[in-house]
């Protein structure tokens, strides 16, 4: 597929322009040809008939004979510029009387002093002819027909004096309505010209919206496009940021830890006490579990992932019973801090679709969390709930996550700062992987008692028709 | 030597402070940011050790305020950012060394020596004082060529006076840079220390006088 030729504005609007104006056009110059026409006829005519009246005037009887005094002056003056003039002049009975040139005869009766203006050949040149029927002054009884003929030369010159008169000043009218639509383009499109230089000097770091004070209303959708963009990719980059500083913190520092320690025990196992060693000895032991707890996270979190996810297949299970065993298997660490770990199940079994190993997970993530950042003597309470959706809620008194946190506590390896447990970073990161694999909504606010509720939303199993949800 | 460690990891900072301690270096710590900073403002300190993902306020901003502050102690970073972006960033507002976790201990403790020596003896590598000689590096006491045995606690008061010399040194100032377990050293736990170090060391040519209800001085050699 060859890329479309992009259009361009000026050409298209240049187009739009100069079409119909050139069909206008057009028409407006066969109209004007005609009226330049019939109005040259008119002027001309009207001298030749006056011609006409002169040779008329200059007829008389002389010993009963009708005849002319033409004088070459006389004949000059009847001519009118440089065409050539000619008359005849006929008895009734079509005799020639005078005159310099054979003109066709009338076809037909003629009315008297009505003129007949046809057209015809002399000289194989086209001429009008004029042709009267009168009488000879003084001599109301004789009757002559007089025909004068121009040549048309100078009649035809004047229609097309006039059409150009007419169709010039139009066409220049187009030609500027061109430039003016170029140059009208070129200076709209200016602002577009200054958005492209701005962007174009721009560092790939710089993603600060750009500035709409000065464009028009035109390009203002534009540039809040660009602006909107711009901010969902600082967004993006901003959170990538978060993600490589918070995941070098959390991956690096037990490692330093580890080296630390590594250090004084080969460098300064001299000078330690016994004692002193085996703190060393078992702060190493600590580092390491830590790395074995936060290496778990990590693959329990690519388990998590959808394309993970995929492979399993759904069945429906009851979360009241799933909940309880993952609760039940941390109560023991929350009665080592001496907190009031509680299961508030809802009625009855509650099936829902998806891994019951995920959702177990999911459950152990919270619970754990929850008890890991509830100061001693605090309360966790896990409960089911029945609705148009199963909800599992984990609620504790706690600190509580400001509301400028909430948002990125499922961020992978962020931790809510000033909190000193020794949490991976992981856990919520993988609570939203498996509900997000399951479909559910997940939502996190403020507990009445001023701690943490992290909602799960799942949707109930279809009936037992045999119809699993479909997981994503 | 007193030095402040900010670092908000229980672990690494338990492995930082026992290698520490076991170098006679006396170790105070910070949680926090903002921890950092109020020591910073009302204690004395000759190193800062400085995490850079502190909770409450990050390590940049507590080095920024500090500098603006006009606090001039050697600061060496220790962060998990290691991109060169940071570390320019790190380098130009205001700390005087970088170093990227995980770390090796042999390193940090080589770099401090290198600091502390710029800081208090001048970079040179020897203090000698008549016939008292200061190695900067092993902190080993010579007297005529003698090596000198010397507690944390002496090691400490004799550096703080020889840096000092041969300016008086009060007892609260002694006080402050001795090592973390003495928490409330009393005057009179500070007299031992300058008396034992006297029996020590005093020869010809070199000893500590008592300047009556201000502190002790080392006389210019």
């Amino acid at each position: 597929m060859t890329k479309p030729k992009s259009r361009s504005i000026r050409r298209q609007l240049l187009a739009w322009l100069l079409l119909p104006l050139s069909a206008l056009w057009l028409v407006s110059t066969a109209i004007g040809y005609f009226r330049s026409v019939d109005l040259a006829e008119d002027r001309y005519d009207h001298e030749l008939i006056n011609s006409a009246d002169s040779v008329i005037a200059r007829l008389e009887v002389v010993n009963g004979k009708v005849v002319v005094d033409m004088p070459p002056q006389a004949l000059a003056m009847l001519k009118h510029g440089d065409n050539k003039f000619y008359y005849e002049i006929l008895t009734n009975d079509f005799a020639k009387v005078s005159g310099d040139v054979d003109l066709p005869g009338p076809q037909d009766e003629l009315p008297p002093h009505v003129p007949k203006l046809t057209y015809g050949v002399i000289e194989g040149q086209k001429v009008r002819i004029c042709t009267m029927r009168t009488f000879v002054e003084n001599h109301q009884d004789v009757s002559v027909i007089v025909e004068c003929a121009e040549t048309v030369g100078p009649r035809e010159n004047f229609a097309h004096q006039l059409l150009i008169g007419i169709i010039v000043p139009q066409l220049l009218l187009i030609a500027l309505g061109c430039l003016a639509i170029w140059q009208g383009v070129s200076r709209g499109l200016r602002p577009l010209g200054e958005l492209e230089k701005e962007l174009a000097s721009r560092s790939q770091f710089d993603l600060s919206p750009v500035m709409d004070v000065n464009t028009p209303q035109e390009v203002q959708p534009l540039v809040h496009a660009i602006n909107d963009l711009l901010g969902r990719l600082r967004e993006d980059i901003d959170s990538q940021r978060r993600f490589v500083a918070n995941a070098a913190h959390q991956l690096r520092t037990p490692l330093a830890g580890l080296k630390t320690y590594i250090g004084v025990v080969s460098g300064m196992a001299a000078k330690l006490n016994q004692k002193e060693l085996g703190t060393a000895v078992s702060q190493l032991d600590n580092g390491l579990n830590r790395i074995t707890h936060l290496v778990t996270r990590l693959l329990a979190l690519a388990k998590a992932e959808p394309n993970a996810a995929a492979n399993i297949k759904p069945q429906n299970f009851d979360i009241n019973l799933v909940a309880a065993e993952a609760t039940s298997d941390l109560v023991s660490d929350a009665i080592e801090k001496n907190i009031d770990l509680a299961f508030e199940g809802g009625p009855g079994p509650l099936f829902v679709s998806g891994d019951p190993a995920s959702v177990r997970e999911l459950v152990m993530n919270l619970v754990d969390n929850a008890v890991r950042y509830t100061p001693v003597g605090g309360h966790v309470t896990v409960r089911v709930q029945n609705g148009s959706n199963v909800t599992l809620a984990v609620e504790d008194d706690g600190p509580g996550i400001a509301e400028a946190e909430r948002e990125r506590v499922f961020e992978r390896f962020y931790r809510v700062l000033g909190t000193d447990a020794s949490g991976s970073g992981l856990g919520l990161a993988i609570v939203r992987e498996i509900a997000y694999t399951h479909n559910a909504k997940i939502s996190l606010d403020g507990g009445a008692a001023g701690g943490t509720v992290v909602k799960i939303e799942f949707s109930k199993a279809p009936t037992a028709s045999g119809n699993y949800a479909e997981v994503n | 030597m007193r030095i402040l460690l900010a670092e908000d990891d229980e672990f690494l900072a338990g492995g930082i402070t026992l290698a520490l301690t076991n170098a006679n270096y006396t170790v105070e710590r910070a949680k926090t940011g903002t921890d950092a900073e109020h020591m910073l403002r009302v204690q004395e300190f000759d190193l800062l050790l400085l995490d850079l993902g502190l909770p409450h306020l990050d390590g940049m901003e507590v080095l920024r305020r500090a500098r603006e502050r006009g606090n001039a102690l050697p600061v060496i970073i220790l962060t998990a950012r290691d991109s060169l972006d940071d570390r320019v960033k790190g380098l130009d507002s205001g700390a005087n060394d970088y170093l990227t976790k995980p770390f090796e201990l042999p390193e940090l403790m080589a770099r401090i020596r290198a600091m502390t020596r710029k800081q208090m003896w001048g970079n040179s590598l020897e203090y000698v004082h008549g016939p008292l000689k200061f190695d900067t590096s092993s902190r080993r006491v010579t007297v005529s060529g003698e090596v000198v045995d010397l507690s944390a606690r002496e090691l400490a008061v004799l550096e703080l006076l020889l840096q000092r010399a041969p300016r008086v040194v009060n007892k609260d100032q002694i006080a402050e840079h001795l090592p973390s377990w003495d928490n409330d050293v009393t005057h009179n736990a500070i007299e031992i220390v300058v008396h034992r170090l006297r029996k020590k060391l005093e020869c010809d040519g070199f000893s500590i006088r008592t300047a009556r209800g201000l502190g002790y001085l080392i006389d210019k050699a």
